[in-house]
Formats: structure tokens, sequence, C-alpha cells
């Protein structure tokens, strides 16, 4: 009898030590990939988010913060990216048509490059998607490790492969007119995202 | 002799460049290397005392959870990440792989034939469900892999989950054809 209680009683130790081990790494059973725990790891939301120093794809700078006081909808993308980014930003193109006037009224769209592509680059890509008013294509001005820093505490993961691509996050990231983070949205659920938005900014 | 063998094993199989040919895929991580490293823990367990065993976990529960959570906490995606990105890391996932191999090994022989059989039909359900999730995700779940890489793993586990199946049933069935000779589950099957 003794046996079995030692036993049952180490049972449950093992199990609450590896259930409070998993709630800790988990950030409370938020963040089971990488990604969302970079979004949950500079602190709850919302936050406020970096100020992100840009190049739009007129070659004109700017900042995040000049954007204050509009809603600002934020992804992240590279122009060498093999696949990930394109069907990120098609899908950023219909969230776009689904907010339809409140683009550009009320919220900016903000596809921002984290590699240093070239102004020229980015208007081709703007130019591909019609040109959208309310949407920018933007690089950050940052280089190198400035750039990883900035994202990380921004909530973005990127990793830099060994074929010199990268994988990253294709989550969008709503900030308020304050500039604080106030959610984000997988990119891939274009309907509960616009409805959500819609919601959010009224 | 055979120690050895299995000890070189161990061996081969954390240490470059075999290590590193494994990492680099997420099948050959999940699919490969964890299953091994799980085998040989199993393999491992008659090393260990039987009576320190009976006497601490006598049913083998603590055993259980251990092996339970540690193959959970190191198949979250951010777990897999570390372990692909930080080498220490991943020796200590193969450290802990082992142990729950090991700990497995020890909780099969005093677990019932029921308790065995739910884990490994509860085991073929996750990597069914794991598999469906990753072969059909259009996003990047884990950090340090290729969208490609990520559905060719999931593709993986969905061909691999009914041979766990299988071998999951076989288990069963030699265990219930031991139950009428001795009158108790066949220990370690």
């Amino acid at each position: 009898m003794r046996q079995v209680r030692t036993g049952a009683a180490l049972a449950i130790l093992v199990a609450a030590g590896w259930a409070g081990g998993l709630g800790v790494w988990t950030l409370g059973f938020r963040a089971f990939s990488s990604y969302s725990a970079a979004v949950l790891g500079p602190g709850p939301l919302p936050r406020p988010a970096p100020v992100l120093d840009l190049v739009n794809h007129d070659g004109q700078r700017f900042s995040t913060g000049d954007l204050r006081g509009r809603w600002l909808l934020v992804t992240f993308m590279y122009g060498r990216c093999p696949g990930v980014c394109a069907l990120a930003q098609a899908r950023v193109a219909r969230v776009r048509e689904g907010l339809g006037d409140l683009v550009g009224r009320r919220i900016e769209l903000l596809s921002v490059s984290f590699d240093g592509d070239p102004p020229e680059l980015l208007h081709a890509m703007w130019q591909h998607h019609g040109a959208p008013a309310g949407w920018r294509m933007a690089v950050m001005a940052d280089t190198g490790q400035a750039v990883l820093d900035r994202l990380r505490r921004f909530g973005v993961l990127v990793v830099p492969r060994p074929d010199g691509l990268y994988n990253h996050g294709t989550d969008l990231y709503l900030l308020d007119g304050a500039g604080r983070l106030i959610a984000t949205f997988p990119a891939d659920r274009v309907e509960a995202t616009v409805a959500a938005i819609r919601a959010t900014t009224g | 002799m055979i120690r050895l063998a299995h000890a070189l094993a161990v061996l081969g199989l954390v240490s470059p460049p075999l290590d590193g040919v494994l990492r680099a895929s997420m099948a050959g991580h999940v699919l490969v290397q964890v299953p091994l490293l799980l085998l040989l823990g199993d393999r491992a367990r008659g090393a260990v005392p039987a009576r320190g065993a009976d006497r601490l976990d006598p049913h083998g529960l603590a055993s259980l959870a251990f092996a339970v959570g540690a193959v959970t906490f190191w198949m979250l995606p951010r777990s897999l990440d570390l372990a692909a990105l930080s080498t220490p890391h991943a020796l200590v996932m193969h450290a802990t792989m082992l142990l729950a191999g090991l700990a497995w090994g020890l909780a099969r022989q005093r677990l019932p034939f029921a308790v065995r059989g739910a884990v490994g039909i509860l085991l073929t359900a996750c990597l069914l469900a794991m598999g469906g999730f990753y072969a059909s995700s259009t996003e990047l779940v884990c950090g340090s892999y290729t969208l490609e890489l990520q559905q060719e793993a999931g593709g993986a586990m969905l061909a691999a989950a009914p041979l766990l199946l299988a071998a999951v049933l076989w288990a069963m069935g030699r265990s219930l054809a031991a139950l009428p000779a001795t009158g108790r589950d066949a220990p370690g099957s």
C-alpha cells in the first residue's frame, strides 16, 4: 500500500512538473510556436510598438511615428522570398478588399521589407497589386543586426537560413492611432481578420 | 557486446555528421532521430534494477508521466526550433528522449494491457493530427524549417501513422495471446 502511495505521489509530481514547465515555456499555454512566442515575448497586448524608420516605394523616408492618429496594419516580407511572402501579400490584398473604404480613410496598410530591398522593387510590387491607395510598400532603414533587434521588439520572428534567405512570420500586426500594437492576425484567415479589424477599429 | 553496440548507436545518432543531417530536415528530426532515441532508451531498461523501479513506481504511472511529458514538450514547434537551431539544446533534447524511452520501457512492463493500448492509440492519433496539420498548413509553424520541409514532414507523419497503428495492434495482439496462458498481461509487450 505504501509503495502504491509513493508511486501515485511520484506520478502526480512528475505530471505537475511537466505541466508547470510547459505552462512557463508556452507563456501560459498561449505560445506553442516560435512565431507566437515572438509576438507575446515583448509583453502583453496592447503594448507600445517600436517606431520603424522606413523608406517607401517612392524612395521617401518616413517612420511609423509619422502615421500616428490612424490605424495601421503592418506585414513583413522581402523581395527574394521564395513563395510565402507572395502568398501572404496576396492575402493582404484580399484583406484590403474586405476592408473596403476603411483603407485610406481610417486604416493604412504597410508592407515592410526587412531585407534592404530597393524602392524600385517595392514600387514594382506595389504596382503588381494595382498601385492601391492606402497601401504602402516600404523597406526598413536599419541594417544588419539592428533590423533583427527592432523586429524582435516589434514581436516579429525572423530566422536567417543557411542559404541566405529567411524564415519569418506572416501575421498582420494592427497598431492603433497611438502606435500601440493591439492585435495580430494570421494571414491565412482573411474573412475572420477582416471581421476582427472592422470590429476593433469601429 | 550488446551494451557497447547500444552505446555506439546512441553516440552515432547524436554526433556529427548524422546528427546534422537528421536535424536539417523536419522529417529526419521528428520521424527518424527522435523515434530511434526513444527506442534506444527503451532497450536500455534492463540497466535499471527491477527492485528499485518496483519500489518507487510499482504501476509505472510516474514513468509514463515522464515519457508523455518529455515527448509532448519536445514535439512543440517552439521546442523543435530550439533543438534544430542550437546544438546544446539539441543535446538536452537527445538526453531527454533517451530518458523518455527508458521511462516508457519501465512503464510498459508495469502498466495494464488496456493502458498500454490506449497510449499507443493516442500516440497514433497525435501523429495523424500533427501530420494533417503540418501537411496542410500554408503558414510556417516551425521557424527552423522551410514550408516545403514542414509539409514534407507532415506527409511523412501521415504515412507513418498506419505503420505505428499496425505495430501497436501487433503488440496488443501479442499481449492478448499471452493472457489465457498466464492469467496476467504479458510483460514488456
